[in-house]
């Protein structure tokens, strides 16, 4: 306390307790600004409370230590209030993560000045406490700082965003953390505070090492660890504001970062959780990106009861990846000598070339237990000596091959011996077979060769893989039925394939009910938030169920995609959390995806030994269909193969690749012509499918609406309506009679309420000449304004009123109740049979009868 | 260890426990704005700038603490700003909301 005091005049007894009270209070305040942030509703008051405290604090402190008058302090809040308030109004949803980050990095660049400060007016022999709570505000501070700007750079696309991993980065973290806390403890010794450049020197090193930790801790941190860094960073700017509290003894300090801190460590554990990450893994910079293979036997084991479940039967993904291929490579090794397969392996080669595919056998020098061996066995069942290609000559055409098949060989393609120093294998060459696009093994078992080193290739997860374990010769034969089998059917799928992916999405979601979205960070790139929201919007007319499941890690922050969703207006209350989401799975009918892929890769569930194994996903394999826009079949960040990429499922999985925003429009088009498809087979055009023809051909329209609009409250579809048409280039006006509604104006008034411009309103006499040159006229309950009967029926209580002429108009819409004459009790000649090709009569709510009209209206 | 620091010490845990369980329930889709509102609080430590600002000796310590001052203002502001920028973007669609822009 006096550290700071000794220069200001000591605050009386009575200062010090109202001031203690005011901090308690202001303290009390702002957690209950953040309880109310629980809540959807109370959040912006909760948010706002927070502020109004923050205010009263400055002022606090303010008084208390009687520094109202001293200027260049409020000049420096000025500054900071006009860059701050510009940059919260100028940032883009979008560009909140970095913004975000920045944001920390500047209260963690405050506490570390804040720090400096007391250290510089510090008296050598102030308490250990005070020294040791500065000089640690300087090393969380600058470590806040640096971290936060490396952060935000990789977010904002400044800085590379995969992990940037330097020559021996352990040793430099290491380093840069141990000096940076030496030199925080030196600065607690008072002999050296005593000699000011040394204080200086110590300050300004202590402030620089820390901040080279944070970058170097920051920059191995990639993309999809952003979340986990971006809280931990949040977390750390509280808690370096709370050290800086205790340093120069402010309770309020001490109170709020305290709450931020931990705020921000609740925000780590809840997505370390989700990721299945350990936060030490991160700090140590493990991160997701190197999936490393493990060489445990346990695990092992395990794999060969999961792989088989996994990859629900590997025979079948073998036929289809033959049956799909141009090229495949043969690899036999000693397996096949043992178990005799050699004339499985020609048949199959037999049955492959039938097909037109070309086929190679890859012979590893050593594969086998004598040199040559292999060339022997297979010219002994005919195998012409040509297909044989030695290692060298074969190893370039791996990646070129569609379908590498590898028979009872294992060291020589065991890719761990390009990687696993010290094993015997290592330095070895092999066939590089992982190249492949797809790479069947069939080989007895997952033990390791001869050599005894583990072979990465048999782990789970990697769905280019199928493991054929058992005798060579019977998982030969079955890979042929299977390809067999698929051949068969191979001429039926064509015509149901014919169908695009587009149009196979689009007749799903026209069938379905229940429809999930899972936004991912695909999403975000893309910026197809609008996108997605179109096609909700039309979903929902259809009466169909539309909720979004958003998994907690999805994007780069906590709740990145609520906040982008949120931003064009998606209701809230829509969106589900990963928990409550699951269970719903069965009983959807399609999932979209758009943009994530390792929240919901099911590799997580059953790939032991990968990084994503046991993170917890959303289960969208459960829906009945599943639409996936992603930009590639590449795997997410973790690098894990995600199986519903996989071919052969197309009956259940739409995959379309490329831009979401693309895409997604895609397929509400395909949606939209799906949805007519049905109808318009009927024998004969229903009245809103020949409204909507028109609408389509029409190049005038001219909406009358009446009191009908009013009563179905039916304006904002109106509105609707008119904008799809002018989208189309269409003109559109509406005719105002001077009674339509139920006060002067009345209608004006409505149209008005929904933003028609007032231009297009038109009074009766003005347009009435137009009639004759429109194509359509929409009538919306309107009726004896419109009535013709008002020229020629003698006699009754409308005769001689002046109407609008939508007779005249090449064809009429009438979106009415029904057909009873209006108020005046006239029957309304329109309404009669045997004008089927010049008026439509659309009955019932007008809402509703718009609402048919504009989706026939769509499908034309 | 004095009456003082253990007081500090004291809140500083209170604090963090209280704060623990108060922000264990907000909900998973208010989080991004819980993180940036919890940003603008980190920003308290302007408190502690304002006032070893207005005691600094020499014009050097005054700068670095000028700096500081808009540094955490910048902090505090724009995390309150862009929070409450977010929060008026969820609408629920049971009842129907005003539109706010943004």
């Amino acid at each position: 306390m006096k550290l700071l005091l000794f220069l200001a005049a000591q605050p009386s007894a009575t200062e010090n307790l109202i001031y203690y009270i005011a901090a308690g209070v202001l303290t009390v305040a702002v957690l209950i600004g953040i309880a109310m942030m629980s809540k959807v509703e109370t959040s912006v008051k909760g948010n706002l409370l927070g502020a109004i405290s923050m205010l009263l604090a400055i002022v606090l402190t303010l008084w208390y230590f009687n520094i109202f008058t001293v200027i260049e302090l409020w000049i420096a809040m000025l500054v900071g209030l006009a860059i701050g308030i510009t940059a919260a109004m100028r940032v883009k949803m979008i560009q909140m993560p970095q913004m975000v980050g920045l944001l920390n990095g500047l209260g963690g660049g405050a506490s570390m000045l804040a720090g400096i400060l007391t250290l510089i007016a510090a008296d050598p022999f102030e308490t250990s406490f005070s020294l040791i709570t500065a000089g640690l505000a300087i090393f969380v501070g600058s470590l806040t700082l640096t971290g936060s700007l490396v952060a935000a750079g990789k977010l904002h696309k400044v800085l590379p965003q995969r992990p940037i991993v330097l020559k021996g980065h352990p040793l430099w973290t290491a380093l840069s953390l141990i000096l940076s806390l030496v030199t925080v403890v030196l600065l607690a010794v008072p002999y050296i505070l005593m000699v000011p450049i040394l204080k200086t020197l110590l300050i300004l090193l202590s402030a620089l090492l820390s901040g080279a930790f944070g970058i170097i801790f920051a920059i191995r941190v990639g993309g999809a660890d952003m979340p986990i860094t971006i809280s931990l960073l949040n977390s750390l700017s509280g808690v370096a504001g709370a050290i800086a509290g205790m340093a120069i003894a402010d309770p309020l300090l001490v109170a709020v970062g305290g709450v931020v801190g931990a705020s921000g460590l609740l925000l780590t554990q809840i997505m370390c959780r989700a990721m299945n990450r350990k936060l030490l893994d991160i700090l140590l910079g493990k991160t997701s990106a190197q999936g490393k293979p493990k060489a445990k036997k346990e695990t092992v084991k395990v794999i060969e009861e999961t792989a088989v479940e996994t990859v629900q039967s590997p025979e079948m993904s073998c036929g289809c990846w033959l049956r799909d291929a141009e090229r495949v490579i043969i690899v036999p090794g000693y397996g096949m000598a043992l178990s005799q397969a050699q004339s499985s392996v020609k048949q199959l080669m037999t049955e492959l070339e039938a097909d037109g595919k070309e086929v190679k056998f890859a012979i590893h020098p050593v594969a086998g237990r004598m040199p040559g061996h292999m060339n022997v066995l297979l010219a002994e069942v005919d195998i012409p000596y040509d297909k044989l290609y030695e290692m060298q000559d074969i190893n370039e055409d791996f990646k070129d091959a569609d379908v590498v098949i590898v028979i009872g060989a294992n060291d020589v393609v065991n890719p761990a011996a390009n990687t696993a120093e010290g094993t015997p294998i290592y330095g070895m060459p092999i066939l590089d077979v992982e190249d492949a696009k797809s790479l069947i093994m069939c080989n007895y078992d997952t033990q390791p060769g001869y050599a005894g080193v583990d072979n990465p290739l048999y782990e789970g997860g990697r769905e280019h893989i199928a493991l054929m374990l058992g005798d060579a010769k019977e998982t030969l034969g079955a890979i042929m039925s299977s390809y067999r089998e698929g051949d068969g059917t191979d001429e039926v799928t064509p015509s149901g394939e014919a169908m695009t992916t587009e149009l196979q999405s689009g007749t799903w979601l026209r069938d379905a009910e229940r429809v999930i979205i899972v936004p991912g960070y695909g999403m975000a790139l893309s910026q197809a938030q609008s996108a997605v929201k179109q096609l909700m919007t039309e979903l929902e007319q259809e009466g169909k169920e539309v909720s979004f499941a958003i998994h907690p890690v999805a994007g780069r922050m906590p709740g990145h995609m609520n906040v982008l969703l949120a931003e064009v207006d998606i209701p809230y209350d829509k969106l589900k959390e990963m928990d409550e989401v699951n269970p719903e799975f069965k009983n959807t009918d399609v999932a979209i995806i758009i943009g994530a892929n390792d929240v919901i890769n099911p590799a997580a569930n059953t790939a032991e030994g990968t990084p994503i194994y046991g993170m917890p996903i959303l289960d969208v394999e459960d829906a009945k269909h599943v639409i996936i826009c992603n930009f590639d079949k590449l795997p997410g960040y973790a690098g894990v193969d995600n199986p519903l990429y996989e071919e052969g499922r197309t009956d259940r999985i739409a995959l379309m690749l490329g831009d979401a925003k693309e895409t997604l429009d895609a397929i509400t088009k395909a949606f939209r012509t799906c949805k007519v498809q049905p109808t318009v087979e009927g024998a004969t055009a229903s009245p809103e499918q020949k409204g909507g023809r028109w609408l389509a051909d029409a190049a005038r329209v001219i909406i009358v609406p009446g009191y009908g609009m009013a009563l179905s409250q039916a304006q904002s579809t109106v509105k609707s309506l008119m904008m799809e048409l002018e989208q189309q280039g269409k003109e559109v006006k509406f005719a105002i009679h001077p009674v339509a509604g139920r006060m002067p104006g009345h209608m004006n008034v409505l149209l008005a309420e929904v933003d028609v411009p007032y231009d297009k309103l038109y009074e009766m006499q003005d347009i009435n000449p137009e009639f004759e040159e429109t194509d359509v006229a929409i009538i919306i309950g309107a009726n004896d304004v419109i009535n013709p009967a008002a020229n020629t029926a003698e006699g009754t209580p409308i005769y001689g009123m002046p109407i609008l002429d939508v007779e005249d108009a090449k064809h009429v819409i009438i979106c009415n109740f029904d057909k009873l004459p209006g108020y005046a009790g006239v029957d309304n000649p329109l309404y009669e049979e045997g004008h089927e090709d010049h008026i439509a009569l659309l009955l019932g709510d007008a809402k509703e009868t718009l609402g048919a009209l504009i989706r026939e209206y769509r499908g034309c | 260890m004095t009456t003082t620091q253990g007081i500090l010490i004291a809140v500083f845990v209170v604090a963090t426990l209280v704060g623990y369980k108060i922000i264990n329930r907000v909900p998973s889709l208010l989080h991004t704005p819980l993180m940036s509102g919890m940003n603008a609080f980190s920003g308290v430590t302007v408190l502690g700038c304002l006032s070893a600002t207005a005691m600094a000796a020499h014009w050097g310590s005054k700068v670095l603490g000028f700096i500081a001052i808009v540094l955490a203002m910048i902090n505090v502001v724009s995390g309150f700003g862009v929070t409450d920028r977010m929060l008026r973007m969820f609408h629920s669609s049971k009842p129907k909301n005003g539109g706010n822009e943004s």
